[in-house]
Order: structure tokens, then sequence, then C-alpha cells
């Protein structure tokens, strides 16, 4: 009986460990994958779409059938790196786990909005514009 | 490198454009700053610990923009924007964006002109 309940006393401590480590190995995992995404549908759509944040085209071209294409995206970290990142926060400095989080989002907008765009044979993005919102939950 | 925040720089031509260059960081202060702030809020003014913060945040953004145009082998930087959001406590990230592109200067693009209409004369 005393051997069970010191099992139990390491299950306490084990399994949210455990659990914390999937939770990190998961998310670490997901985002490898979805940046050698990212990187294979870029290179698909950038080198027949050109993609510039000026508001004119330039003199030699005109406009056959301009459409407004958008893109966004929702994201949230890990439980575990958030906590780092907040220990992180108490030193000062770069927090690069949100710095890879914002950058991996800017590049899923970027990929559906170019997808869009490809969808209706355009060759050209003109006047791109980001915007970002806090949702708290 | 000329970075700017309107779509033409005077006295130059663009003659190739590179596409879309990004930068972003997201930054915190120290505690004992973000402990500073908070006793500064009770009397208002200047928070300079965040001020600091930002102007960091920028510098470092806008480094990595350079330095994704200088990939591209563009000499300038044209319509920069940047953005702020809000991530987490006592964090603040700063996103610049603009198109990378290739400079020269009117005179030269103008006599470059000249030269291919007599070429082909």
């Amino acid at each position: 009986m005393e051997n069970f309940f010191c099992f139990l006393n390491i299950a306490q401590i084990v399994i949210p460990v455990l659990l914390l480590l999937i939770c990190a190995f998961t998310r670490s995992y997901i985002n490898r994958k979805r940046r050698i995404f990212l990187a294979e549908e870029e290179a698909k759509y950038l080198d027949h779409i050109q993609i510039v944040n000026t508001k004119k085209l330039p003199d030699n071209l005109r406009c056959v059938n301009c459409v407004l294409v958008t893109g966004s995206v929702v994201v949230a970290n890990d439980i575990v790196s958030t906590f780092l990142s907040s220990l992180k926060g108490l030193l000062g400095g770069e927090l690069k786990n949100y710095t890879l989080l914002c950058d991996t989002a800017r590049r899923t907008v970027l990929v559906r909005l170019l997808a869009e765009a490809d969808s209706l044979y355009a060759d050209k993005v003109y006047n791109v514009r980001f915007e970002t919102a806090f949702i708290h939950g | 490198m000329i970075v700017v925040n309107t779509e033409t720089v005077p006295g130059k031509r663009i003659v190739e454009v590179k596409g879309l260059v990004q930068g972003n960081t997201v930054r915190a202060k120290h505690v004992g700053r973000d402990i500073a702030a908070s006793l500064k809020n009770l009397v208002g003014g200047e928070l300079k610990g965040y001020t600091e913060l930002l102007v960091e945040a920028r510098r470092q953004a806008m480094e990595r923009m350079i330095a994704q145009a200088e990939e591209l082998q563009a000499n300038a930087v044209v319509n920069v924007r940047f953005a702020t959001s809000c991530i987490t406590v006592s964090a603040a990230e700063l996103y610049v964006y603009g198109t990378a592109v290739v400079l020269v200067d009117e005179e030269d693009a103008y006599q470059n002109t000249e030269q291919n209409i007599e070429l082909d004369a």
C-alpha cells in the first residue's frame, strides 16, 4: 500500500512534466513542418507573382483586372515557450520564440494572399499592408 | 542603402523592383525597468525605458529588413511601413516592411535610354 502511494506521488510530478514536454515537442514539430511547407509554397508562387507595397503601377503597366486579395491567420504560442519567454522577459532582450511565431504567421498570411492572387491568374500584387490585432483568450 | 517611406526617391529612377522585404522582432526590457515604468505610471509622463525599448526594436527590425534587401542585391528600400503589435505583457513587437528596388541616378538613366535610341537607330 505504501508503495502505491509513493507511485502516486511520483506520477503527480511526472505526468504534468510529460504533458508539458509533449506540448513543446508537438509545437516544435508542427512549426518545423509549417516552415518547410511555407518555403515550398513561397517558392511556387513567388516565381510568377511579384509582390510590392507601393501604391502606383509603373508608367508602362496598365491594370486590366484589379481585385482585392487578402489573407489572415490567428496563432498562439505553446505553454512551454510562453513560460520560457516570460522568464526571458524578466531579463530583457529579444524574445526569439515570439519573433519566430510572428514571422511564421506573416509568412502564412502572405502565402494565403498569394494563393488567392494565383487563383485569379494575377501576376502582380500591389500596395500590400499588414495589420495585427491582439485577441485576448 | 537608401531607406525611405516615400514611393520614389527624388533625382533617382527605379529600374528594377525586387519585391517585398520585411523584418520583425519582439523585445522586452528587464524587470527593473518594468517596475520603474509602473511606478512612473502613477505620476504620468514619458516612460523612458519603454521609449528605449521601441527604439532598439525598431533598429533591430530595420537591420533585418536591410539584410534581406542586400540579399536580393537591391540598393534601396522604398515605401517603408512600420507596424507594432501587443503580444504579451511588457514586450513589444516591431514589424517593418518595404519594397526592395534598384535605383539609378536620373541623369544616368536618361543617358542610357539616349544611347539605346542611338543604337537602335
